[in-house]
């Protein structure tokens, strides 16, 4: 009995050592989803305030001019409200809800009785659709065609005659904007804040090295918003090269998979003397 | 076997031989000239531009006057030819055949409506067609003569013991016609 009662006594008190260590762990691990390394964000706010002297900035935009995406974090632990922009694309670089950027490039050969006909016809329709004709000469012409009327457009030649060659290609660039997206606000941010910087320079030459520092964050902060808006062109733009294969009267051009393409021989086209 | 029988058996053969070659035979019609007629096709020109072609195909198994109307009046009707009119044709050795008429603006600013009219025979050879196209403009002006220039055709390649060459008048193919005008400067703007 004496013995019953002192296993029981030891099994409660090694229980309540179990507790105590589970919750334990848990206060850890409330704190490291807090604290920055054993400091708070303020503690980390309060640190980048001082490193941000005339000779340290220099060094930081250098930093970010150098390697721009591990420039992220740094802004991040200020509290910047990128940082969650920044985590979100590390975890999953296409954001939900965010249409995936697509470029596509199209390719078409058509044969046609009418070469002129088929080229007023191609030079036409892009009008049509918005889009304009970037290339062209007697056998090819490079359309540039909103993305979003490229079906159509292609269906449209594609009745112009018959369809020999017709292909589409696509390139999934959505990583490389959203990338461009992000360092642009980053850098944004950087100018913004070098700025503030510069109105509380002491003398000319903390104001004068602030100024060199911003003046490479613009310079790439241009460079990117022009590659942007590049990828942002290729995207809303796909490129149709169309080539026009003269058909002739004897030429018996199939069409798709129909074991008898002989009307294709047969027509107007072929028959009229002009 | 004599002399005399082997002479008019080789001679049978020769002109079978001949025959079997040519799927048909026109000679150019008043008003046209011959640009080439090698007995697999031919290619005339009329005044006004207007052109006179017979198309030669082989047939297959099965294929008879009404299913291959059907077929060209479906493909064309896909590039934008409308049908206007069908009638019953024969050729000059009784060869049964389907005239067909169209209407068709070919793409291009500047395009203006053309005619084009096929007259499709179906033998156990060959598919024969007898075309006609011009500017819409003269289809009144060579209507009658699509009759005339059927009527003088002779189509061969007809066997004595099948019906091909006497086959069947497809059924009303206007129908057909009615289906959607491709879409884009290939739409036909008369139609």
């Amino acid at each position: 009995m004496k013995k019953h009662t002192l296993l029981l006594i030891v099994l409660a008190l090694s229980g309540v050592g179990c507790a105590k260590s589970v919750s334990t762990m848990r206060g850890m691990d409330a704190m490291g989803s807090v604290e920055f390394g054993g400091e708070s964000a303020a503690e980390f706010a309060e640190d980048e305030e001082y490193a941000f002297d005339a000779d340290d900035s220099a060094g930081l935009s250098r930093s970010v001019m150098a390697s721009p995406a591990p420039a992220a974090p740094n802004v991040a632990r200020t509290g910047d409200p990128t940082i969650s922009i920044d985590k979100a694309d590390a975890s999953d670089p296409q954001p939900l809800g965010v249409a995936r950027r697509i470029v596509y490039t199209a390719a078409m050969a058509v044969a046609v009785f009418d070469m002129q006909g088929a080229h007023d016809g191609a030079e036409a329709l892009t009008e049509r659709h918005g889009g304009w004709v970037a290339r062209m000469d007697r056998h090819e012409l490079v359309l540039k065609i909103p993305s979003k009327n490229l079906r159509a457009a292609m269906d449209e030649i594609g009745e112009m005659g018959v369809t020999e060659a017709r292909t589409l290609e696509s390139n999934d660039v959505s990583d490389r904007y959203f990338d461009l997206q992000t360092r642009i606000a980053v850098l944004e941010k950087t100018q913004v804040q070098m700025m503030a910087l510069m109105a509380k320079a002491r003398d000319v030459t903390e104001a004068l090295n602030v100024r060199k520092s911003l003046d490479q964050i613009t310079m790439e902060l241009e460079v990117l918003k022009a590659e942007l808006h590049k990828l942002k062109n290729h995207v809303s733009f796909s490129t149709l090269t169309l080539t026009l294969l003269e058909r002739g009267p004897g030429d018996a051009v199939p069409s798709s998979n129909d074991p008898f393409p002989w009307v294709d021989e047969l027509g107007v086209e072929s028959t009229e003397w002009r | 076997m004599s002399y005399k029988s082997t002479f008019l058996v080789s001679a049978l053969l020769a002109l079978t031989a001949v025959t079997g070659c040519s799927s048909f035979r026109l000679k150019a019609p008043a008003g046209f000239v011959e640009v080439e007629n090698d007995g697999y096709g031919a290619h005339m020109k009329g005044g006004d531009e207007v052109g006179l072609k017979v198309s030669v195909f082989e047939n297959v198994k099965g294929g008879t006057l009404a299913f291959w109307s059907q077929d060209m009046v479906e493909k064309l009707g896909r590039r934008g030819y409308v049908l206007t009119g069908q009638t019953p044709a024969t050729s000059r050795n009784g060869v049964h055949g389907t005239r067909m008429d169209f209407e068709y603006t070919p793409p291009g600013k500047e395009q203006t409506k053309r005619f084009y009219s096929a007259v499709v025979f179906a033998t156990d050879a060959h598919r024969v067609v007898v075309q006609l196209a011009g500017k819409a403009d003269h289809f009144d002006k060579y209507s009658a003569r699509v009759d005339e220039i059927t009527s003088a055709t002779k189509v061969r390649g007809c066997r004595a013991w099948t019906k091909i060459c006497k086959g069947e008048q497809p059924g009303s193919l206007t129908a057909l016609a009615a289906a959607p005008a491709p879409k884009g400067e290939a739409a036909p703007s008369g139609s």
